[in-house]
């Protein structure tokens, strides 16, 4: 019995085609932007795209003070992605860890965790997020930290979850009969086997977490002026909206096919991967 | 090469089941009630008994992954290692080793059959690592495995060549005593005969010594020297194989070998039959615990459990009437 | 099942006094309670009568004893009623995405791998993958700035509701399709909705009688997760659509850093979800005759 190696659906291809040019936007942003994203223009402010009127020099349009669109939604992808992935990092490491050590530990530990599990799962995150951005300021880092805290639960229930029937499990009862110490049984065995499920969790988790850091700077709370935000774009863009609609609806569109594709793709590993596995 | 290697008094192993009302105890299932066993170097002792009976409960108390609830286990002449030395488990681990029923479930299924078996000796760092790889090969070699089965995952092999895979693993740092879950359970009969043909050479080129725990009496007739019957959490008889056979004592051991069928069907033998369902053990009868499946039961056997009484030297049985019982009733 | 419902009241008792706790550190730890709920220029003898009325100045033990107390009584120059604006929110929102998800995941369980249920799984993917804001400005782009059909923001008429509730409702709306969808897919498939349609009941009984009831259950867990959703979700459209509710209260009080504010909106939605995510987990206890019946198996 081998494994079939089905055929990539079309829309996951171009979804993945996407991704992949999101990433590039993102790495080479220096080389890409025309102009920088904080340079300004007052001569040719509120110019449109180049399909809707406007001129090759600025393809995307300009803003209010002119600065290019193209440059800013280029940094804009830079920063959002960076955030986002730092972020994801962040959350699947300390959750993978907290659901670890709670399955590893049982009684109290695990008790006490899986209740901040739950309350983390009840309560929406972005108040949370809110609530901790009023009580500590806005710093980038402090920022980064708790866009990384979105979805921490999700890793940790599922580690603690697939740890627990792992440690049941022939292997791991069998390498442990033959003298293995834990360390070798949790990181030789376990969890290479539950690493694929994880990174699932992380490709369903990533839209949420672009969604959340573009929420909070599109509410004036997350990136900070100079620095851009695909998010902070479509909130200058809102008040324009009747004279300079691609100001807003650009960066949203980058938004939504980026999210869109992460969804598709992340929907399809999962299938692909294990039918069962829960949302 | 007599001695004792292996020596359990008064084993008993409990586990609590879930709670079904609200209040009240939590009902206790007596998987294991109270077992004396003795084991031999170089000597195949086999555990027989039907699901329930608590055969593999004890053998995972006596390869020292499950903590007796009561009763001591010495192999070696020393107390079994705690589950929490680690250092001490791992010393055990080279001498004492378990083989298991589920071989799909006892290897992991992401990493080659060589990987795993190499894995051994890098846990208790055996040999020069250089050498390991080369250490594994020859390893499934003296289980009749071909050296290109190494870099093959548990999948891609048929079941008989993955339990071979599985001694191999357990033999690699060469034990003294292993203790075999059901091995041949799962495999068809040609298979298990190749698979018994390796364990029986295995046994006579390094003296190793088994415990064969099974629920089928062909088997166990064709791999043992001395064979201990369960019923129930219960031992109910010991004695050596031939002796078994020949002249079994206990109505349930006599009711197991009446029910192995023969070869010729022109032989008449005497049935003993069994009466009743099997009861569940967490309700257990009172007295001797076979009393309601058998023919022979008398008042004494519903309220006093028998102790276990030599008939001859080496034939232990746990029966009111056993030595009253002619042989064929 | 006394004992479960036991339980479970204890863990979503001890998550809202884990969050009542968690929001008196994150104060503490943000400096000088007194000075910070307090407006910029109040003068210091001012802030030490606070403090004093308060009992800042008592251990750290003490003061969280009587932070529990207070919160107890709501008592924080916000008072409970106050919070109604957040049940609304709630309130109103659910029952229309309900009609709206629900119906459509069992249309396309129905018929399945048909255009009808192309469409609506593509809606539904659509939907829950657009930003709510970005959705909502795309609306008032068309419908408030092209077609000038409704307005775009305040919240004085049904016009004003017609799209701030739609944004809100489609992302949940399209993960509740899916979800339907597959439960159906999955109940239908089970041997004892063959029988009732080998029994000769009309194919619309099949489904109302036997199939909805059982994959209820499952949905019902995912109406309780998305019950929070919603109130984050509302938080963005209120600023987008400029609606005056309990989200852009608390936004502007981070903004402004209006702790008070926050502290209290916080609190209030966050002990609303655990409340509310219980009461779900309850039903969903109650629902499933196999949790209900204390485990033993009922086929």
């Amino acid at each position: 019995m081998g494994r079939r190696r089905a055929a990539i659906p079309p829309a996951i291809l171009v979804a993945l085609a996407w991704l992949a040019a999101m990433v590039l936007v993102a790495v080479l942003a220096d080389a890409l932007a025309p102009h920088h994203y904080t340079t300004q223009n007052l001569r040719a402010r509120l110019q449109p795209p180049m399909f809707w009127g406007g001129s090759w020099a600025y393809p995307l349009g300009t803003d209010s003070i002119g600065r290019d669109m193209l440059s800013r939604v280029i940094y804009g992808i830079r920063f959002s992605i960076l955030i986002a992935v730092l972020g994801t990092l962040i959350g699947a490491v300390l959750g993978t860890v907290l659901g670890a050590i709670a399955a590893h530990r049982r009684g109290l530990v695990e008790e006490a965790t899986m209740m901040m599990v739950d309350f983390q799962a009840a309560v929406p995150f972005i108040i949370l997020a809110l609530a901790a951005l009023a009580f500590f300021g806005n710093n980038f880092w402090l920022f980064v930290l708790i866009v990384g805290l979105d979805g921490w639960e999700r890793y940790a229930r599922l580690t603690r979850g697939l740890v627990l029937s792992a440690q049941d499990s022939g292997y791991a009862v069998a390498i442990r009969t033959l003298g293995a110490g834990p360390v070798r049984v949790y990181a030789g065995h376990i969890l290479p086997n539950i690493a694929s499920a994880l990174v699932v969790q992380m490709t369903l988790n990533f839209p949420g977490t672009i969604l959340l850091e573009t929420s909070l700077s599109f509410l004036g709370l997350g990136i900070q002026p100079p620095l851009t935000s695909l998010g902070l774009l479509l909130a200058s863009g809102r008040a324009l909206l009747l004279n300079a609609w691609w100001i807003a609806v650009l960066p949203g569109v980058v938004i939504f096919l980026t999210t869109l594709s992460m969804s598709l793709v992340g929907d399809w590993l999962r299938d692909r991967l294990d039918p069962t596995l829960s949302h | 090469m007599t001695g004792v290697l292996l020596e359990a008094t008064g084993l008993t192993r409990n586990f609590t089941a879930r709670r079904t009302t609200l209040f009240g105890p939590r009902p206790v299932v007596h998987a294991v009630d109270g077992g004396d066993l003795a084991l031999a170097v170089g000597e195949t002792l086999g555990l027989v008994g039907e699901s329930g009976s608590g055969k593999s409960t004890v053998g995972r108390m006596l390869a020292g992954i499950l903590p007796p609830s009561a009763g001591k286990v010495r192999f070696e002449g020393r107390p079994l290692a705690d589950c929490r030395d680690m250092a001490a488990r791992r010393a055990q681990a080279r001498r004492l080793q378990l083989v298991f029923q589920d071989t799909l479930g006892a290897l992991n299924p992401r990493l080659t059959v060589g990987r795993q078996v190499r894995e051994v000796l890098d846990i208790h760092a055996i040999g020069p690592e250089a050498g390991r790889d080369t250490a594994a090969v020859a390893a499934l070699a003296q289980v009749g495995l071909d050296g290109d089965l190494f870099h093959r995952f548990p999948h891609e092999i048929s079941g008989g060549q993955r339990q071979r895979v599985v001694i191999a693993r357990a033999l690699v740092c060469e034990p003294v005593l292993l203790v075999c879950d059901e091995p041949v359970s799962a495999l068809d009969v040609s298979v298990q005969a190749q698979v018994i043909a390796v364990l029986q050479a295995l046994q006579a080129a390094r003296g190793l010594a088994y415990l064969f725990i099974s629920h089928d009496l062909r088997v166990v007739r064709q791999v043992c020297d001395r064979i201990a019957v369960m019923y129930l959490g219960r031992i109910v008889e010991q004695a050596p194989r031939d002796v078994l056979f020949a002249a079994p004592r206990h109505p349930y051991t006599r009711a197991l070998i009446d029910a192995v069928p023969v070869n010729d069907p022109r032989r008449r033998r005497p049935r003993l039959r069994l009466s009743d369902e099997p009861p569940s053990p967490l309700a257990p009868p009172a007295g001797c615990r076979f009393h309601p499946r058998c023919a022979h039961a008398v008042t004494r056997c519903t309220v006093e459990a028998p102790l276990p009484r030599a008939l001859a030297p080496g034939h232990v049985v746990s029966c009111h009437l056993a030595g009253d019982l002619a042989q064929a009733a | 099942m006394l004992r479960l419902i036991i339980v479970k009241t204890l863990r979503a008792l001890l998550t809202v006094l884990m969050c009542v706790t968690l929001v008196f550190v994150a104060l503490r730890l943000s400096g000088d309670p007194a000075e910070t709920l307090l407006p910029e220029n109040t003068p210091p003898d001012a802030v030490a009568e606070y403090r004093a009325m308060w009992g800042l100045d008592a251990p750290l033990p003490v003061q969280y004893v009587r932070y529990l107390a207070a919160a107890l009584r709501g008592d924080f120059g916000i008072s409970f009623a106050d919070n109604r604006p957040a049940l609304d929110v709630v309130l109103e929102r659910v029952p229309a995405t309900l009609l709206i998800g629900v119906p459509l995941g069992i249309v396309a369980a129905i018929r399945r791998n048909t255009a009808v249920d192309r469409a609506v799984m593509a809606f539904a993917v659509f939907g829950y993958s657009t930003p709510n804001y970005f959705l909502g400005i795309l609306l008032i782009l068309l419908f408030a700035m092209q077609l000038r059909w409704l307005p775009s923001s305040g919240s004085e008429t049904w016009q004003h509701m017609v799209m701030p509730v739609f944004t809100l409702g489609t992302a949940a709306a399209g993960t509740l399709a899916r979800f339907t969808r597959t439960a159906m897919l999955e109940v239908m498939g089970h041997g004892f909705i063959r029988t009732a349609r080998g029994k000769g009941a009309p194919p619309g009984y099949a489904i109302l009688r036997h199939a909805l009831p059982n994959a209820a259950i499952p949905v019902v867990t995912v109406i309780g997760f998305q019950i929070g959703g919603l109130v984050g979700g509302a938080l963005v459209t209120e600023s987008v659509f400029a609606w005056p509710g309990v989200g852009r209260l608390l936004v502007n009080a981070v903004s402004g850093r209006d702790l008070a504010v926050v502290q209290t909106v916080v609190l209030l939605v966050a002990s609303t979800m655990v409340v509310a995510n219980y009461l779900v987990d309850l039903a969903y206890g109650l629902l499933d005759p196999r949790i209900r019946g204390g485990g033993r198996r009922v086929w």
